[in-house]
């Protein structure tokens, strides 16, 4: 009997421990990517074994950013132990620029909402081929009213020309000067009234052939001096 | 004793434990509302607490989370494809030179793209200091 009981208390403690064992295993935990000039989405495969010794369910995976869609291949949700199997993230470029690295989490069934049991990141670079430094201009009331510049430099296989450059207010004076022609511009810009307090947008037109870099904008900015009090 | 009856003892010592807990320690606890502790966040994140007023809040969740429950006065910018990048950029700008402080938000403390658009305001060095909201949505929806 007591030989019984002890049997069934062990079978009991193991059954409790395993959900503990059941685990995924993905091969790379983060995954890097570059993505091409006219890319609108970029997707990686992440491919994961149940290492643990129970089948598994993955009950969700969400990026916490609704530029990523995630798949799982097949549809598939449930894997035996030593199973293995694949989990697209779809990285959605939208307007982001530089590098992006967005994890997205993995919940098994038994996970709780705040904890999910894995982990994985999609980085993605998104190139930029025209740089604008700085992206705003600044002076204060009172102060000298010296022209300031924005540098534009194109990284770029072909030349890239600055067709435009203007202001939507006419108390910023606007100069476009060639560096270098096809890779290196200045905008110069002046303030007509350094005592008008106000900001204005520099847009720059330039003919590259990726639509969505081709206007690029700075801005200035001319803003109250704060006067020491007597 | 068979399997049935030891399950029976087992589910019935669980129970008599469960509910000596429920006694002692009365009804269990609801979920804890957000919490925050401004020595415990990242330096270029702040508390809901701490956001002083005038801060201009900015929105980096999709357009239709921002209509539906967006702080008041917010402005949202986002990197959805369907947004015109250069328009959100400058309706920011417009409003950021006269803000004492930005704070952005996103969904939750892991989404990450409020402090890809704080980098952004950044790089704009437009003069407010700028900070991402700790816990995102998740902070603001509880302070409701």
């Amino acid at each position: 009997m007591v030989s019984r009981m002890k049997t069934f208390l062990l079978l009991f403690s193991i059954i409790g421990i395993l959900p503990l064992c059941a685990q995924l295993k993905f091969d790379e935990e983060k995954i890097s990517a570059e993505a091409g000039l006219d890319d609108k989405t970029i997707s990686r495969d992440f491919k994961f074994t149940n290492k643990g010794d129970t089948s598994v369910t993955i009950r969700a995976a969400d990026a916490s950013c609704s530029c990523i869609s995630v798949q799982l291949a097949g549809g598939k949700f449930t894997y035996a132990p030593g199973e293995s199997g694949t989990m697209r993230a779809n990285f959605e470029i939208g307007t982001f620029q530089g590098t992006v690295d967005k994890p997205v989490y993995i919940w098994l069934e038994t996970d709780p909402d705040e904890k999910p049991s894995s982990t994985v990141h999609l980085s993605v670079t998104i190139p930029t081929i025209i740089s604008l430094e700085p992206k705003s201009v600044k002076w204060k009331t009172g102060e000298d009213i010296a022209p300031k510049v924005i540098d534009v430099k194109m990284d770029y296989e072909k030349p890239i020309h600055v067709t435009q450059a203007t202001s939507n207010n006419e108390n910023f004076k606007i100069e476009l000067i060639t560096v270098e022609d096809g890779k290196h511009y200045q905008v110069k810009v002046t303030p007509v009234d350094g005592e008008a307090t106000g900001l204005a947008i520099v847009r720059i037109e330039t003919d590259v052939d990726v639509p969505k870099q081709r206007n690029q904008q700075a801005f200035a900015v001319i803003s109250a001096s704060i006067k020491k009090q007597p | 004793m068979n399997v049935v009856a030891q399950l029976a003892v087992i589910g019935v010592i669980s129970s008599i434990a469960a509910g000596g807990s429920w006694i002692l320690r009365d009804e269990p606890e609801a979920p804890q509302p957000f919490t925050c502790d401004p020595t415990a966040i990242a330096e270029d994140e702040i508390c809901l607490a701490d956001v002083i007023e005038g801060a201009l809040w900015v929105d980096s969740r999709s357009r239709s989370d921002w209509e539906k429950n967006g702080v008041e006065g917010s402005i949202l910018w986002n990197f959805d494809p369907a947004e015109d990048a250069q328009m959100l950029e400058s309706e920011a700008a417009m409003q950021i030179i006269s803000a004492p402080l930005v704070v952005v938000y996103c969904g939750s403390e892991a989404c990450g793209t409020s402090r890809q658009v704080a980098d952004l305001i950044k790089k704009l060095d437009l003069g407010p200091p700028v900070k991402v909201l700790y816990g995102g949505w998740d902070a603001l929806k509880d302070s409701n």
